[in-house]
């Protein structure tokens, strides 16, 4: 039996929250750029360090990524079929434009993801980011990759165990960064996450991509972090109010936190300003 | 005043249809929208031209029979319902665009003229208290909190004109169906059958055609009796918690 | 005019007048549940009565075709009733009883009702405040959840229950839920879309209907073991009034000219609070619930000519005309009362608004004593309703109101039982004339739809089945054809016609006439008048009036032109009736009859009785009968509310 109306709209908003609960989570995790190196690239390691519950995160967040999408777009083909005569006169008293546009905001915020991850996550947009580490506090770049010979060689997944890495240290000649050939990566050198969000957002074009993103990503909130206590018949007279600004409210901080990302990098970088310690 | 109407004609379910012109002259600012169209059959009948079908029938806004899409919005711009709707909201000159309810549920019948028994099949699914005449307890013998009877009776002012779904980008008839529901989950005589109504009110609903909750807020806005949306967060509660733990 | 000897049974039952109902239950006779399912029966309408009545006999196990012209069984005009239904339930302890409803309802019906009807009505009204109830009807109530009530016209109790100004809305989507859920068993046939234009007699008995489907112009038979008939009044004769656009007396008037006897047709109610005309487009005009004369106080300027607006008129310059005239009552005398006293402050040239037809309904008083916010609450719909038609705000300025036709007391005969004097034709609610007398209180027509529907009707229809015996249910009678053939050369030849003048505008002329010679006061010459007027438009109609499109389809201007054909014969009838009665009671009201101060002055000698028309066909006069009323219970005293 296929699902009914409330049904499909409960899955959205279930994998809705889910995903908000990410973003939202996420966005902590990345403000913290604005404390340095250490901090960041400490958070990174630790999230990490529990590779298996790493990837039970996210495989959960691709499949809530893909119940939403395929059950919004599900449900959006029937409301097309609902009116399948259009009024010669279309007017919208009530309805914001960011409920008129959830499903272009969700494709977009969508394939912004994908990109996302090419970007960051596997870098295949940026293979440099690949060579990016550090070391006691310092950045480090691998100078060239080449897969290792033995198993037990110093492939950055391999950083933390690789007991027979042989033991090179990184220059002092810090803040400028020492390249090192690949093989001779320290024991104790772990990813430089930070190094690699600054440089990303020093590109405009990378860092206006991502505002924008985020800025549609907010419109999309506006409307569906409100629209999910609606969804899931959590509205109550006496909150309904406060829970309809909601959506804005967070949609605003978290384009708020997201978009100071890119954007203060940017503008430091323009201005010389040398917040970001890369 | 004058007027311009371009008014959708449509012979049947099945015939194209299109947007006739026609002028609308010494219109008087206190006749309602009806008694205008009125006017335009009685020329249209003098010339032997087919008047305009729309239904009407108690014309003080109750009996939810009329409603017709004014420039856009369904009963036009007044939040109230079309033969509630008075000329003095127009201006002289004025260009109106009048066309039917648009949803693939609610055929055209004939011009302005809708089929809207999807609504009837809705109720007969479960819009009631299964109680037979005489088996009723008597009337105070079980209080209903006075917030309780209030609520239930903003939701039951539903007039089923069918504003909701006309107004709604998705033609979803939700407030129509959540406005009964919820009433009758609110009222203790209600509770027996509190479940299964819900859950045969929304699998009708869903067979007829209608849209899904966008939460667009489109039918609250145009709604002639003001039933609030808050009526669907009840209904989305009541189906998701029948659901999950089984009629 | 012809006066006929026969004398029709009403079949009152014997015995005390308390115990008729109870003993006459007891006696009818039943019919098992394994063969109610063989019984087929035809409700036309779907307001109160005829939803109570289908959803009843439904569930009783009957099968059940029910019609109606609307698009949905939940639109017909008891949906319109604003302000309660009456019950004496005594919640509010302030001595309500039966006897007491009883005798407010003979009285307001200035004794020109059946007592054992009234007792009956009154009676049952308390079931049907539980049967709504446990509907899920919302009813306004207290605090402690117990029901509330207010008082209306012509009671000193509070017995009216309400459900804010929706009462009536309330009560017949309980219907139309209770008859929906039957739909869903399979039990009731919606035909909506369906005209009934013609009723099918054979050997003396009804056996079904012709309809016409509204939507592909159809002419269909239906054959039914039984016929009942729920389709409300004939107000729409005056064209303007209260009334649904659509609400019509054709069924009703076919039946007569099928041989139904109709009851006291001059026996039409002016409701005093309507909004005032505007215009010559007003297509009809609104109501405003009769419950406003609780807090509002009516006045006029005692002036005549004063053309200041409400707010410069001192107090002591004006009129508050009905606490004047009635102290007793007050603003809340019975609407006959109320409706002549507005006509005869307006004839004196006090009226207010811009056309000077019109009176005050001031709410000034009770916004000071209780705040607006409580006004609003209690009104608060009714407020925006005046406020959306008229343009102007209540809380602010007075309203303006003005009688305007509302409800007919007046319909088919029937008997105790509510059949018709042809067996097998049922007329329940607003449709037959039983229990309202010559005036009706307020409150009290939803009360009547329902009683007649849930609690009476589908126990005296099983009396008939099980007394009769039983019909082939089937069309191939003979006089099926002839009916419908009927109803087709009527048909063609409205299509016809192709004259010049659109329906509308022959029922508009009619509407005056009949408002001006036979409205809120009549007379001898008026009447007569109007008695040689009427077949004149008659004739234009028939050779001038302007259909247009074809039979066999969706068709407006062809269901108006049939409707507006039987308003006109059945104008002739209710001013016949309005001649023949030479006395003065409730909603009847001749000039020539009227005590020295103005009041009605009715003829217990020569009038207690109920009028019966017997039809002789379109183009001969009706003959009379008298169902003469008999007042065991009660003395016929002078109906005073001063």
């Amino acid at each position: 039996m296929l699902p009914s109306s409330i049904a499909k709209k409960a899955v959205v908003a279930v994998t809705g929250l889910l995903l908000f609960g990410f973003v939202v989570v996420h966005m902590i995790g990345n403000l913290q750029v604005f404390l340095g190196r250490e901090t960041l690239n400490n958070y990174a390691e630790f999230l990490h360090s529990m590779p298996e519950l790493l990837w039970a995160a996210r495989i959960g967040l691709l499949t809530a990524i893909v119940l939403h999408v395929v059950f919004t777009v599900w449900v959006w083909r029937e409301n097309r079929a609902s009116r399948p005569q259009r009024y010669a006169v279309e007017r919208t008293i009530r309805a914001s434009r960011a409920s008129r546009t959830m499903i272009l905001s969700g494709l977009l915020v969508l394939s912004f993801i994908i990109y996302h991850l090419l970007h960051f996550t596997v870098q295949v947009t940026n293979p440099d980011y690949r060579q990016f580490y550090e070391h006691q506090g310092r950045p480090v770049t691998l100078v060239s990759y080449e897969p290792p010979p033995q198993p037990s060689s110093s492939r950055p997944e391999a950083v933390n165990g690789a007991e027979d890495a042989p033991e090179t240290i990184a220059s002092e000649a810090s803040p400028r960064i020492e390249t090192i050939p690949a093989e001779s990566v320290p024991v104790e050198a772990r990813r430089d996450v930070y190094r690699m969000v600054v440089l990303g957002f020093r590109s405009p074009l990378i860092a206006l991509t991502y505002i924008i993103a985020q800025l549609l990503l907010g419109l999309h909130l506006s409307h569906g972090a409100s629209a999910m206590f609606q969804t899931l018949g959590l509205t109550t007279p006496k909150y309904r109010k406060a829970q309809f600004l909601f959506g804005p409210a967070a949609a605003a901080l978290i384009v708020l936190g997201n978009v100071s990302i890119p954007l203060v990098i940017l503008l430091d970088h323009w201005a010389g300003l040398g917040l970001f310690d890369v | 005043m004058n007027l311009t109407l371009h008014v959708w004609r449509q012979q049947g379910p099945s015939a194209p249809g299109r947007l006739v012109t026609y002028q609308a002259k010494d219109v008087s600012p206190d006749q309602s929208f009806l008694e205008m169209l009125d006017g335009l059959n009685e020329e249209l009948i003098s010339r032997g031209e087919e008047p305009v079908a729309f239904d009407h029938d108690c014309r003080e806004g109750i009996c939810g029979s009329c409603g017709v899409v004014i420039n856009g919005v369904a009963h036009g711009p007044e939040q109230t319902t079309t033969c509630q709707l008075h000329m003095r909201s127009f201006k002289d000159g004025d260009e109106i665009v009048i066309e039917p309810w648009r949803a693939d549920p609610f055929p055209v019948i004939r011009d302005l003229m809708v089929d809207r028994s999807a609504f009837d099949r809705i109720i007969a699914a479960g819009g009631y208290v299964s109680i037979n005449t005489g088996s009723a307890p008597e009337a105070n013998g079980i209080p209903v909190r006075k917030e309780d009877a209030d609520m239930a009776f903003d939701s039951a002012t539903c007039i089923g004109c069918g504003a909701c779904v006309a107004a709604c980008k998705n033609a979803s008839a939700m407030l129509f169906t959540s406005a009964k529901v919820a009433q009758l989950a609110r009222l203790p005589q209600g509770q027996v059958e509190r479940k299964r109504r819900v859950l045969n009110m929304v699998e009708q609903m869903d067979k007829e055609g209608f849209g899904n909750c966008s939460n667009y807020q489109e039918c609250e806005a145009v709604c002639p009796k003001q039933i609030s949306t808050q009526n669907i967060a009840v209904m989305n509660r009541e189906y998701l918690r029948a659901s999950l733990s089984g009629a | 005019m012809k006066v006929l000897e026969e004398t029709l049974n009403a079949r009152i039952p014997s015995g005390p007048l308390d115990q008729k109902w109870t003993r006459h239950q007891g006696e009818l006779k039943l019919v098992s549940p394994n063969n109610k399912r063989k019984y087929t029966v035809i409700v036309v309408g779907t307001g109160l009565a005829g939803g109570s009545a289908a959803a009843t006999l439904a569930e009783l196990g009957y099968n059940v075709r029910s019609f109606c012209y609307q698009d949905s069984a939940r639109r017909a005009h008891s949906i319109a009733a604003q302000g309660g239904i009456n019950a004496c339930k005594n919640y509010q302890n302030d001595g309500d009883s039966v006897r007491r409803f009883f005798y407010d309802t003979i009285k307001g019906g200035d004794f020109r009702s059946r007592e054992a009807n009234v007792y009956r009505l009154t009676e049952l009204s308390t079931n049907i405040i539980d049967q709504c109830v446990a509907q899920g009807v919302p009813f306004a109530r207290e605090y402690g959840g117990t029901l509330a009530n207010r008082s209306f016209g012509g009671a000193q109790v509070s017995r009216t229950f309400y459900a804010r100004g929706q009462t009536g809305q309330q009560l017949l989507l309980g219907c139309y839920q209770a008859m929906m859920r039957q739909v869903n068993a399979g039990k009731i046939t919606l035909h909506p879309r369906t005209e009934m234009l013609d009723l099918v007699v054979a050997n003396g008995r009804a056996i079904g209907i012709i309809t016409r489907n509204l939507v592909t112009g159809q002419i269909e038979k239906h054959c039914a073991d039984a016929v009942v008939l729920a389709t409300g009044g004939y107000g729409n004769v005056f064209y303007l009034s209260t009334n649904a656009k659509g609400c019509n007396v054709t069924a009703t008037f076919r039946a007569y000219r099928q041989g139904a006897y109709f009851a006291n047709p001059c026996y039409t109610q002016i409701h005093p609070t309507c909004i005032p005309p505007h215009g010559e487009h007003q297509s009809k005009l609104t109501l405003m619930s009769e419950s406003l004369r609780n807090d509002g106080r009516v006045w006029v300027p005692k002036k005549p000519g004063d053309r200041r607006p409400p707010d410069q008129i001192p107090d002591e310059e004006r009129d508050y005309y009905l606490e004047r005239l009635y102290p007793s009552y007050g603003n809340l005398a019975p609407r006959d009362i109320a409706s002549r006293a507005a006509k005869r402050v307006v004839d004196e040239g006090r009226g207010v608004g811009p056309t000077g037809v019109g009176v005050y309904l001031d709410f000034r008083d009770a916004i000071r004593r209780l705040g607006e916010q409580n006004i609003a609450a209690r009104y608060g719909n009714l407020f925006d309703m005046y406020q959306r038609i008229t343009d102007e705000n209540p809380y602010k300025v007075p309203m303006r109101i003005y009688p305007a036709s509302h409800y007919t007391m007046g319909g088919l005969w029937v008997d105790y039982n509510l059949m018709s004097n042809i067996p097998g034709l049922f007329v329940i609610g607003e449709a037959n004339f039983s229990d309202h007398g010559a005036n009706r209180l307020g409150a009290s027509a939803l009360l009547q739809g329902l009683v007649d529907g849930y609690f009476v009707l589908p126990y005296t229809i099983g009396d008939y089945f099980a007394r009769f015996k039983k019909l082939d249910a089937t069309t191939d009678h003979p006089e099926f054809d002839q009916a419908e053939a009927r109803v087709k050369d009527r048909i063609r030849t409205l299509l016809s016609i192709n004259g010049r003048r659109t329906p509308d505008s022959f029922h508009r002329q009619l509407g005056q006439l009949v408002w001006d010679k036979c409205g809120m006061s009549r007379n001898a010459d008026g009447l007569r008048e109007a008695i040689a007027k009427i077949p004149e438009i008659r004739q234009e109609f028939w050779e001038n009036v302007k259909v247009v499109g074809t039979g066999e389809d969706l068709n407006i201007s062809l269901e108006q032109a049939g409707r507006v054909a039987d308003f006109i014969e059945l104008a002739e009838l209710m001013c016949r009736d309005a001649l023949a009665r030479e006395e003065s009671c409730g909603g009847h009201f001749r000039e020539e009859h009227q005590t020295e101060d103005g009041e009605a002055l009715r003829d217990d000698e020569r009038f207690c009785h109920v009028s019966c028309w017997k039809s002789n066909g379109p183009d001969a006069d009706p003959d009379l009968i008298i169902e003469p009323l008999a007042f065991e219970n009660v003395q016929l005293v002078t109906r005073s509310y001063k």
